[in-house]
């Protein structure tokens, strides 16, 4: 399998062959990141959409030396989910105030007896739950490291802020979640 | 200095990557061991960190890839600059020559219609008067060939139905079989001659009910 680097050089002498292996390649984790960042899945794929946009427009100022592509491509993505963020708060904040007005809602959260055994979807489902209820910084530090498997020095790269701040950001983000999700009554065996 | 529930919880990430050493691990330690809230956060915290990376991706909606490379190389497509390579790559294409093979066929069948012999064309051919007035006389000629297409088809099948009447027609007894009842049948040629005399008269239904009959034949 060629590396990514060498594709995107064929990529810019036009070979479309190698833009479509790249888009292959990293839809998922694209598209993954996405969706446990916003939690919505036509919002997800939008976004995917516009992360290879704009890779597509850009690629030309990627370069190899500056690191993997998968921490450049990362980068994009992280970015515009920000900026995905920061255009759409308004209308969340609406929305909370129109969630907290109805309880029945509240109640409708899976409840769960401790015996039982989360399956590795309910699992995964309640998590996206607990992520959407902490802050961005926490969340896309926890989301980077703990589901996407950057190592620190990816993390601190794509959000360019220090080790220390990463660190810190994906402890905080850790106990905020392992905290929801114990009051959702999902815990350990 | 006191280990207090703030500080595991700074340390915990370091403390369960086994990063923490020395005196501050052996502080956490025994906090832990006392605090059971403390206790019950280690152990779902380590829990989750040992979850999160298994789990199950989120499918990919069907189609995502197909319609990015749509979105993505839909630009590169439009932006392509057009030399002499592409312009003749385009022109020898499979797609090109079916296009340029139809609109061929097109021309001829409207030049048929129209009478034109794109032999000799001229610019009067091509004079809105002169194309009506042949795409008049075409459509006339083609409406009196049909015409006469349907009466000789008439006379065939009509011919053809008599026949068959008089093959199945019960045999009359011998005694009953003389020269002046007029029951007898008629010869196969007088019966011919007397239907291509009679056949342009007949009326529509009879002609309807021949053709019908001989198109079941």
């Amino acid at each position: 399998m060629e590396p990514d680097s060498q594709l995107v050089v064929q990529c810019l002498r036009g070979e479309a062959t190698a833009w479509e292996e790249l888009v292959r390649r990293h839809t998922r984790r694209v598209y993954n990141l996405a969706y446990r960042f916003t939690s919505n899945r036509q919002e997800a794929e939008d976004l995917s959409q516009e992360v290879f946009l704009r890779l597509y427009k850009t690629l030309a100022s990627y370069r190899a030396v500056h690191g993997e592509f998968t921490t450049w491509l990362t980068s994009v993505t992280r970015n515009l989910l920000i900026d995905h963020y920061r255009r759409t708060r308004r209308d969340r904040l609406t929305d909370s105030i129109d969630e907290e007005g109805s309880p029945a809602e509240h109640k409708a959260a899976p409840g769960r007896r401790p015996d039982e055994t989360a399956s590795a979807n309910e699992l995964s489902a309640q998590v996206q739950q607990a992520l959407g209820k902490i802050s961005p910084e926490l969340r896309e530090a926890v989301i980077l490291r703990d589901l996407q498997g950057l190592d620190y020095r990816e993390i601190q790269q794509v959000l360019s802020v220090p080790e220390g701040t990463v660190k810190s950001r994906i402890n905080r983000g850790r106990i905020e979640l392992a905290r929801l999700l114990t009051q959702m009554g999902v815990q350990a065996e | 200095m006191i280990w207090t529930c703030m500080n595991s919880e700074e340390r915990l990430a370091e403390y369960l990557e086994g990063q923490l050493a020395g005196e501050e691990r052996a502080r956490m330690d025994a906090h832990v061991a006392e605090c059971a809230a403390c206790r019950a956060l280690v152990a779902q915290v380590r829990w989750l960190s040992e979850r999160l990376p298994h789990l199950e991706p989120e499918p990919l909606p069907s189609g995502l890839v197909y319609r990015i490379l749509e979105a993505t190389s839909g630009t590169a497509t439009r932006k392509r600059e057009y030399t002499w390579r592409t312009i003749i790559a385009g022109l020898t294409s499979p797609r090109f020559a079916l296009g340029l093979g139809s609109v061929a066929a097109t021309i001829f069948i409207l030049f048929q219609a129209l009478g034109i012999n794109p032999k000799k064309i001229t610019a009067e051919d091509l004079n809105p008067v002169n194309v009506y007035r042949a795409a008049n006389q075409q459509a006339h000629l083609t409406y009196a060939r049909g015409v006469r297409f349907v009466n000789d088809l008439r006379v065939v099948y009509e011919i053809r139905s008599r026949l068959q009447e008089a093959s199945v027609a019960p045999t009359p007894a011998p005694e009953q079989e003389t020269p002046k009842n007029p029951q007898s049948p008629q010869s196969e040629r007088q019966l011919k001659n007397d239907l291509m005399h009679k056949g342009p008269t007949m009326t529509a239904s009879a002609a309807l009910a021949s053709m019908w009959l001989g198109g079941s034949l």
